[in-house]
Protein backbone atom coordinates (compact mmCIF):
# COMPACT_ATOMS: atom_id res chain seq x y z
CA UNK A 1 0.00 0.00 0.00
CA UNK A 2 2.76 2.41 0.95
CA UNK A 3 4.68 1.46 -2.18
CA UNK A 4 1.63 2.21 -4.38
CA UNK A 5 1.20 5.65 -2.84
CA UNK A 6 4.81 6.51 -3.57
CA UNK A 7 4.40 5.39 -7.15
CA UNK A 8 1.26 7.50 -7.66
CA UNK A 9 2.82 10.65 -6.23
CA UNK A 10 5.75 10.37 -8.61
CA UNK A 11 3.58 9.72 -11.64
CA UNK A 12 3.21 12.64 -14.07
CA UNK A 13 -0.23 14.11 -14.74
CA UNK A 14 -1.84 12.55 -17.81
CA UNK A 15 -1.79 14.56 -21.01
CA UNK A 16 -5.57 14.86 -21.06
CA UNK A 17 -5.46 16.67 -17.69
CA UNK A 18 -3.09 19.31 -19.10
CA UNK A 19 -5.30 19.72 -22.16
CA UNK A 20 -8.46 20.07 -20.07
CA UNK A 21 -6.92 22.61 -17.70
CA UNK A 22 -5.34 24.51 -20.59
CA UNK A 23 -8.66 24.67 -22.40
CA UNK A 24 -10.45 25.73 -19.22
CA UNK A 25 -7.89 28.49 -18.71
CA UNK A 26 -8.31 29.60 -22.31
CA UNK A 27 -12.09 29.78 -21.97
CA UNK A 28 -11.79 31.60 -18.63
CA UNK A 29 -9.27 34.11 -19.98
CA UNK A 30 -11.08 34.90 -23.24
CA UNK A 31 -14.48 34.87 -21.53
CA UNK A 32 -13.43 37.24 -18.77
CA UNK A 33 -11.87 39.62 -21.31
CA UNK A 34 -15.03 39.66 -23.43
CA UNK A 35 -17.23 40.04 -20.36
CA UNK A 36 -15.22 42.95 -18.94
CA UNK A 37 -15.03 44.66 -22.32
CA UNK A 38 -18.80 44.43 -22.66
CA UNK A 39 -19.32 46.67 -19.66
CA UNK A 40 -19.36 44.12 -16.85
CA UNK A 41 -16.61 46.06 -15.13
CA UNK A 42 -18.56 49.31 -14.99
CA UNK A 43 -15.80 51.54 -13.76
CA UNK A 44 -17.34 54.92 -14.50
CA UNK A 45 -15.28 57.71 -13.00
CA UNK A 46 -17.68 60.62 -13.25
CA UNK A 47 -21.36 60.77 -12.25
CA UNK A 48 -24.01 63.46 -12.54
CA UNK A 49 -27.14 62.13 -10.86
CA UNK A 50 -27.82 58.77 -12.49
CA UNK A 51 -25.74 59.71 -15.53
CA UNK A 52 -22.22 58.36 -15.64
CA UNK A 53 -19.25 58.88 -17.90
CA UNK A 54 -15.71 57.67 -18.12
CA UNK A 55 -13.49 60.69 -18.79
CA UNK A 56 -10.91 58.45 -20.41
CA UNK A 57 -13.23 57.63 -23.31
CA UNK A 58 -11.55 58.76 -26.49
CA UNK A 59 -8.28 59.46 -24.70
CA UNK A 60 -5.07 58.06 -26.12
CA UNK A 61 -3.93 57.16 -22.60
CA UNK A 62 -6.92 54.87 -22.03
CA UNK A 63 -5.73 51.58 -20.55
CA UNK A 64 -6.10 48.34 -22.58
CA UNK A 65 -9.21 47.25 -20.66
CA UNK A 66 -10.99 50.56 -21.17
CA UNK A 67 -9.89 50.69 -24.80
CA UNK A 68 -11.31 47.18 -25.32
CA UNK A 69 -14.56 48.21 -23.64
CA UNK A 70 -14.86 51.33 -25.79
CA UNK A 71 -14.18 49.30 -28.92
CA UNK A 72 -17.12 47.05 -28.06
CA UNK A 73 -19.66 49.52 -26.69
CA UNK A 74 -18.58 52.90 -28.04
CA UNK A 75 -16.33 52.48 -31.03
CA UNK A 76 -15.06 55.71 -32.61
CA UNK A 77 -15.82 57.95 -29.64
CA UNK A 78 -14.45 61.49 -29.63
CA UNK A 79 -12.16 62.96 -26.99
CA UNK A 80 -13.84 64.68 -24.03
CA UNK A 81 -12.83 68.14 -25.23
CA UNK A 82 -14.91 67.54 -28.35
CA UNK A 83 -17.73 65.47 -26.89
CA UNK A 84 -18.73 64.14 -23.49
CA UNK A 85 -20.75 60.93 -23.43
CA UNK A 86 -22.96 60.19 -20.43
CA UNK A 87 -24.93 56.96 -20.15
CA UNK A 88 -27.62 55.69 -17.86
CA UNK A 89 -29.44 52.38 -17.53
CA UNK A 90 -31.65 53.30 -14.58
CA UNK A 91 -34.43 55.76 -13.77
CA UNK A 92 -34.26 58.43 -11.06
CA UNK A 93 -35.06 55.80 -8.41
CA UNK A 94 -32.24 53.56 -9.59
CA UNK A 95 -34.44 50.91 -11.22
CA UNK A 96 -33.45 49.46 -14.63
CA UNK A 97 -34.98 51.12 -17.69
CA UNK A 98 -37.42 48.68 -19.30
CA UNK A 99 -39.43 48.56 -22.49
CA UNK A 100 -42.60 47.70 -20.51
CA UNK A 101 -42.51 51.01 -18.66
CA UNK A 102 -43.24 54.63 -19.48
CA UNK A 103 -40.84 57.34 -18.34
CA UNK A 104 -41.25 61.07 -18.05
CA UNK A 105 -38.32 63.12 -19.35
CA UNK A 106 -37.60 66.62 -18.15
CA UNK A 107 -34.72 68.97 -18.67
CA UNK A 108 -33.29 72.44 -18.93
CA UNK A 109 -30.68 74.07 -21.16
CA UNK A 110 -27.20 72.58 -20.74
CA UNK A 111 -24.03 74.63 -21.06
CA UNK A 112 -22.85 73.01 -24.26
CA UNK A 113 -22.95 73.86 -27.95
CA UNK A 114 -25.40 71.07 -28.68
CA UNK A 115 -26.77 68.04 -26.84
CA UNK A 116 -28.77 64.97 -27.70
CA UNK A 117 -30.40 62.00 -25.99
CA UNK A 118 -30.41 58.65 -27.79
CA UNK A 119 -31.98 55.36 -26.77
CA UNK A 120 -30.08 52.09 -27.25
CA UNK A 121 -31.16 48.48 -26.82
CA UNK A 122 -29.06 46.09 -24.77
CA UNK A 123 -27.02 45.11 -27.86
CA UNK A 124 -25.84 48.77 -28.08
CA UNK A 125 -27.77 49.42 -31.30
CA UNK A 126 -30.82 51.63 -31.81
CA UNK A 127 -34.01 49.68 -30.94
CA UNK A 128 -35.15 47.91 -34.08
CA UNK A 129 -38.51 49.54 -34.63
CA UNK A 130 -39.95 51.80 -37.31
CA UNK A 131 -41.29 54.57 -35.04
CA UNK A 132 -38.65 57.06 -36.16
CA UNK A 133 -38.17 58.20 -32.56
CA UNK A 134 -34.73 57.20 -31.37
CA UNK A 135 -33.50 60.56 -30.11
CA UNK A 136 -34.32 64.00 -28.76
CA UNK A 137 -31.92 66.86 -29.30
CA UNK A 138 -31.49 70.43 -28.16
CA UNK A 139 -32.80 71.97 -31.39
CA UNK A 140 -36.14 70.13 -31.12
CA UNK A 141 -36.55 70.03 -27.32
CA UNK A 142 -35.57 73.61 -26.70
CA UNK A 143 -36.63 75.95 -29.51
CA UNK A 144 -35.18 79.45 -29.15
CA UNK A 145 -36.41 81.08 -25.98
CA UNK A 146 -37.43 77.90 -24.17
CA UNK A 147 -36.14 77.41 -20.66
CA UNK A 148 -37.24 73.84 -19.98
CA UNK A 149 -38.66 70.84 -21.76
CA UNK A 150 -40.48 67.59 -21.09
CA UNK A 151 -40.76 64.36 -23.05
CA UNK A 152 -41.65 60.70 -22.83
CA UNK A 153 -40.05 57.30 -23.31
CA UNK A 154 -42.58 54.56 -24.05
CA UNK A 155 -43.20 51.68 -26.41
CA UNK A 156 -46.34 53.33 -27.80
CA UNK A 157 -46.55 56.85 -29.20
CA UNK A 158 -48.00 59.20 -26.58
CA UNK A 159 -51.21 61.04 -27.45
CA UNK A 160 -49.57 64.42 -26.98
CA UNK A 161 -46.11 65.92 -26.90
CA UNK A 162 -43.46 65.77 -29.62
CA UNK A 163 -40.43 64.90 -27.52
CA UNK A 164 -40.76 61.13 -27.59
CA UNK A 165 -38.27 58.26 -27.72
CA UNK A 166 -39.72 54.88 -28.59
CA UNK A 167 -38.65 51.95 -26.42
CA UNK A 168 -40.47 49.46 -28.66
CA UNK A 169 -38.25 46.38 -29.16
CA UNK A 170 -35.63 47.91 -26.83
CA UNK A 171 -35.92 45.40 -23.96
CA UNK A 172 -33.79 46.62 -21.06
CA UNK A 173 -32.36 49.76 -22.57
CA UNK A 174 -29.89 52.57 -21.96
CA UNK A 175 -29.83 56.25 -22.84
CA UNK A 176 -26.80 58.23 -23.96
CA UNK A 177 -26.47 61.97 -23.44
CA UNK A 178 -24.00 63.59 -25.83
CA UNK A 179 -22.59 67.01 -25.06
CA UNK A 180 -20.82 68.52 -28.07
CA UNK A 181 -18.23 71.19 -27.28
CA UNK A 182 -19.22 71.38 -23.60
CA UNK A 183 -18.46 74.61 -21.76
CA UNK A 184 -16.42 72.61 -19.26
CA UNK A 185 -15.05 69.11 -18.82
CA UNK A 186 -14.21 69.58 -15.14
CA UNK A 187 -16.10 66.93 -13.12
CA UNK A 188 -16.88 69.36 -10.28
CA UNK A 189 -18.44 71.83 -12.75
CA UNK A 190 -20.34 69.14 -14.63
CA UNK A 191 -21.75 67.86 -11.33
CA UNK A 192 -23.50 71.22 -10.87
CA UNK A 193 -25.31 70.99 -14.21
CA UNK A 194 -28.96 69.96 -14.54
CA UNK A 195 -28.92 66.93 -16.79
CA UNK A 196 -32.24 65.50 -18.05
CA UNK A 197 -34.25 63.50 -15.52
CA UNK A 198 -35.87 60.14 -16.32
CA UNK A 199 -38.77 59.43 -13.98
CA UNK A 200 -40.86 56.26 -13.99
CA UNK A 201 -44.55 56.84 -14.77
CA UNK A 202 -45.93 53.29 -14.85
CA UNK A 203 -45.34 49.81 -16.18
CA UNK A 204 -47.50 47.25 -17.96
CA UNK A 205 -47.31 43.52 -18.73
CA UNK A 206 -46.07 40.60 -16.68
CA UNK A 207 -43.57 42.66 -14.72
CA UNK A 208 -46.04 45.33 -13.65
CA UNK A 209 -44.90 47.61 -10.89
CA UNK A 210 -46.89 50.02 -8.83
CA UNK A 211 -46.87 53.48 -10.34
CA UNK A 212 -44.98 56.04 -8.36
CA UNK B 1 -0.82 16.84 -4.39
CA UNK B 2 1.94 18.87 -6.07
CA UNK B 3 0.74 17.47 -9.38
CA UNK B 4 -2.73 18.93 -8.70
CA UNK B 5 -1.38 22.40 -7.95
CA UNK B 6 0.85 22.31 -11.02
CA UNK B 7 -2.22 21.69 -13.16
CA UNK B 8 -4.16 24.50 -11.47
CA UNK B 9 -1.23 26.87 -11.89
CA UNK B 10 -0.95 25.93 -15.54
CA UNK B 11 -4.67 26.65 -16.05
CA UNK B 12 -4.35 30.02 -14.34
CA UNK B 13 -1.31 31.02 -16.39
CA UNK B 14 -3.16 30.14 -19.59
CA UNK B 15 -6.20 32.14 -18.35
CA UNK B 16 -4.13 35.24 -17.58
CA UNK B 17 -2.31 35.03 -20.90
CA UNK B 18 -5.57 34.55 -22.81
CA UNK B 19 -7.23 37.41 -20.92
CA UNK B 20 -4.42 39.89 -21.59
CA UNK B 21 -3.98 38.80 -25.22
CA UNK B 22 -7.71 39.07 -25.92
CA UNK B 23 -7.95 42.46 -24.24
CA UNK B 24 -4.96 43.81 -26.16
CA UNK B 25 -6.07 42.46 -29.53
CA UNK B 26 -9.77 43.23 -29.27
CA UNK B 27 -9.69 46.93 -30.32
CA UNK B 28 -7.49 46.29 -33.35
CA UNK B 29 -9.58 43.27 -34.36
CA UNK B 30 -12.84 45.21 -34.09
CA UNK B 31 -11.33 48.20 -35.91
CA UNK B 32 -10.02 45.92 -38.65
CA UNK B 33 -13.50 44.52 -39.22
CA UNK B 34 -15.03 48.01 -39.16
CA UNK B 35 -12.45 49.33 -41.64
CA UNK B 36 -13.05 46.40 -43.97
CA UNK B 37 -16.82 46.99 -43.93
CA UNK B 38 -16.43 50.74 -44.41
CA UNK B 39 -14.02 50.25 -47.31
CA UNK B 40 -16.34 47.73 -48.94
CA UNK B 41 -19.26 50.13 -48.64
CA UNK B 42 -17.22 52.99 -50.10
CA UNK B 43 -15.83 50.90 -52.95
CA UNK B 44 -12.31 50.71 -51.54
CA UNK B 45 -9.88 52.38 -49.16
CA UNK B 46 -9.15 56.11 -49.38
CA UNK B 47 -12.65 56.67 -50.74
CA UNK B 48 -15.07 59.07 -49.09
CA UNK B 49 -18.51 57.66 -48.37
CA UNK B 50 -21.47 59.76 -47.27
CA UNK B 51 -23.82 57.61 -45.20
CA UNK B 52 -27.58 57.96 -45.30
CA UNK B 53 -29.48 59.15 -42.23
CA UNK B 54 -28.97 56.57 -39.49
CA UNK B 55 -32.04 54.47 -38.78
CA UNK B 56 -32.54 51.25 -36.82
CA UNK B 57 -32.71 49.48 -40.17
CA UNK B 58 -29.40 50.67 -41.66
CA UNK B 59 -27.14 51.02 -38.59
CA UNK B 60 -23.82 49.18 -38.88
CA UNK B 61 -21.72 50.45 -35.94
CA UNK B 62 -22.70 50.37 -32.27
CA UNK B 63 -24.25 53.46 -30.68
CA UNK B 64 -24.73 55.62 -33.77
CA UNK B 65 -26.29 59.05 -33.36
CA UNK B 66 -29.35 59.52 -35.59
CA UNK B 67 -28.85 63.29 -35.31
CA UNK B 68 -25.55 63.30 -37.16
CA UNK B 69 -24.69 62.89 -40.83
CA UNK B 70 -21.65 60.62 -41.02
CA UNK B 71 -19.04 60.47 -43.75
CA UNK B 72 -16.22 57.94 -43.65
CA UNK B 73 -12.92 57.28 -45.35
CA UNK B 74 -11.04 54.07 -44.52
CA UNK B 75 -7.44 55.19 -44.68
CA UNK B 76 -4.67 53.05 -46.14
CA UNK B 77 -1.33 54.82 -46.10
CA UNK B 78 0.81 51.87 -47.19
CA UNK B 79 1.21 53.34 -50.68
CA UNK B 80 1.58 56.94 -49.60
CA UNK B 81 -0.17 59.91 -47.98
CA UNK B 82 -3.84 60.65 -48.35
CA UNK B 83 -5.22 64.07 -49.17
CA UNK B 84 -8.45 65.32 -47.57
CA UNK B 85 -10.72 68.34 -48.05
CA UNK B 86 -13.51 69.20 -45.60
CA UNK B 87 -15.85 72.02 -46.52
CA UNK B 88 -17.22 74.57 -44.07
CA UNK B 89 -20.81 73.94 -42.99
CA UNK B 90 -23.39 76.15 -41.33
CA UNK B 91 -23.53 74.07 -38.15
CA UNK B 92 -21.40 71.71 -36.07
CA UNK B 93 -18.98 69.52 -38.00
CA UNK B 94 -15.83 67.62 -37.12
CA UNK B 95 -13.37 65.33 -38.83
CA UNK B 96 -11.96 62.75 -36.42
CA UNK B 97 -8.95 60.60 -37.26
CA UNK B 98 -8.55 57.17 -35.66
CA UNK B 99 -5.58 54.84 -35.72
CA UNK B 100 -5.81 51.08 -36.22
CA UNK B 101 -6.07 50.49 -32.47
CA UNK B 102 -9.12 52.86 -32.22
CA UNK B 103 -7.21 55.80 -30.68
CA UNK B 104 -8.72 59.16 -31.59
CA UNK B 105 -5.45 60.65 -32.88
CA UNK B 106 -6.85 64.09 -33.56
CA UNK B 107 -10.11 65.86 -34.33
CA UNK B 108 -10.53 68.86 -36.56
CA UNK B 109 -13.54 70.79 -35.27
CA UNK B 110 -15.46 73.16 -37.50
CA UNK B 111 -14.17 76.02 -35.37
CA UNK B 112 -10.80 75.34 -37.00
CA UNK B 113 -12.23 75.10 -40.48
CA UNK B 114 -12.04 78.37 -42.35
CA UNK B 115 -14.72 79.69 -44.69
CA UNK B 116 -12.93 78.06 -47.62
CA UNK B 117 -12.76 74.67 -45.89
CA UNK B 118 -9.76 72.71 -44.62
CA UNK B 119 -7.09 70.99 -46.69
CA UNK B 120 -5.32 68.13 -44.92
CA UNK B 121 -2.72 65.55 -45.77
CA UNK B 122 -2.60 62.32 -43.74
CA UNK B 123 0.76 60.59 -43.35
CA UNK B 124 2.56 58.02 -41.22
CA UNK B 125 5.62 59.15 -39.20
CA UNK B 126 8.01 57.84 -41.86
CA UNK B 127 6.35 59.43 -44.86
CA UNK B 128 7.29 62.65 -46.59
CA UNK B 129 4.19 64.83 -46.26
CA UNK B 130 5.11 67.07 -49.20
CA UNK B 131 2.35 69.38 -48.02
CA UNK B 132 1.10 72.17 -50.21
CA UNK B 133 0.89 75.67 -48.75
CA UNK B 134 -2.04 75.92 -46.34
CA UNK B 135 -2.35 72.16 -45.99
CA UNK B 136 -2.41 70.75 -42.46
CA UNK B 137 -0.49 67.57 -41.73
CA UNK B 138 -2.23 64.76 -39.81
CA UNK B 139 0.16 62.02 -38.64
CA UNK B 140 -1.32 58.59 -37.98
CA UNK B 141 0.81 56.16 -35.94
CA UNK B 142 -0.37 53.26 -38.13
CA UNK B 143 -0.69 52.53 -41.86
CA UNK B 144 -4.41 51.89 -41.49
CA UNK B 145 -6.95 54.16 -39.89
CA UNK B 146 -10.20 55.97 -40.32
CA UNK B 147 -11.47 59.47 -40.92
CA UNK B 148 -14.98 59.97 -39.58
CA UNK B 149 -16.74 63.23 -40.39
CA UNK B 150 -19.74 64.22 -38.29
CA UNK B 151 -22.11 66.97 -39.33
CA UNK B 152 -25.06 68.01 -37.21
CA UNK B 153 -28.33 67.09 -38.97
CA UNK B 154 -31.14 66.44 -36.48
CA UNK B 155 -33.97 66.84 -39.01
CA UNK B 156 -34.67 65.75 -42.56
CA UNK B 157 -34.27 69.32 -43.82
CA UNK B 158 -30.95 69.64 -41.95
CA UNK B 159 -29.80 66.42 -43.56
CA UNK B 160 -30.66 67.76 -47.03
CA UNK B 161 -28.62 70.88 -46.30
CA UNK B 162 -25.69 68.83 -45.07
CA UNK B 163 -25.88 66.64 -48.16
CA UNK B 164 -25.25 69.76 -50.24
CA UNK B 165 -22.54 71.06 -47.90
CA UNK B 166 -20.54 67.85 -47.89
CA UNK B 167 -20.77 67.23 -51.62
CA UNK B 168 -17.44 69.00 -52.06
CA UNK B 169 -15.58 66.97 -49.43
CA UNK B 170 -12.73 64.82 -50.74
CA UNK B 171 -10.53 61.93 -49.56
CA UNK B 172 -8.06 60.15 -51.80
CA UNK B 173 -4.49 59.09 -52.43
CA UNK B 174 -2.28 62.20 -52.48
CA UNK B 175 -0.72 61.06 -55.74
CA UNK B 176 -4.12 61.08 -57.43
CA UNK B 177 -5.86 63.91 -55.62
CA UNK B 178 -4.19 67.28 -55.85
CA UNK B 179 -5.29 70.19 -53.75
Amino acid sequence: MTLNQVDISKRKAPVWAWIVLGFAGLVLGVGSALSLSNGALGGSKMAVGQWSSDPLVGAKAANPWLRARIARVGLLALSKEETLYFDRTVDEAGNPLREECRYQLSGQPIATRWWSLTIYAKDQFLPRNTDGATSIDATRALPTGSTNWTGMISAARPTQGENWMSSKAAGDFSITLRLYNPSTVAPEELAKMDFPKVTLVDCTGAQTEVSR
Amino acid sequence: MARFWKLILFGLVVAVFAHVATTMMLPSAIMSIALKRIAQTAGGTNQLFHAQRVTPQNQTIVRPSPDLAYSTCALDLTKGPVRVFIGKGTDYASAAFYSANTDNVTTLSDKKIGPDGANLIVVTPGQNADAIAGERIITLPSNKGLMLVRRLAPSASDFERVTRERSGDRCGAASALQK
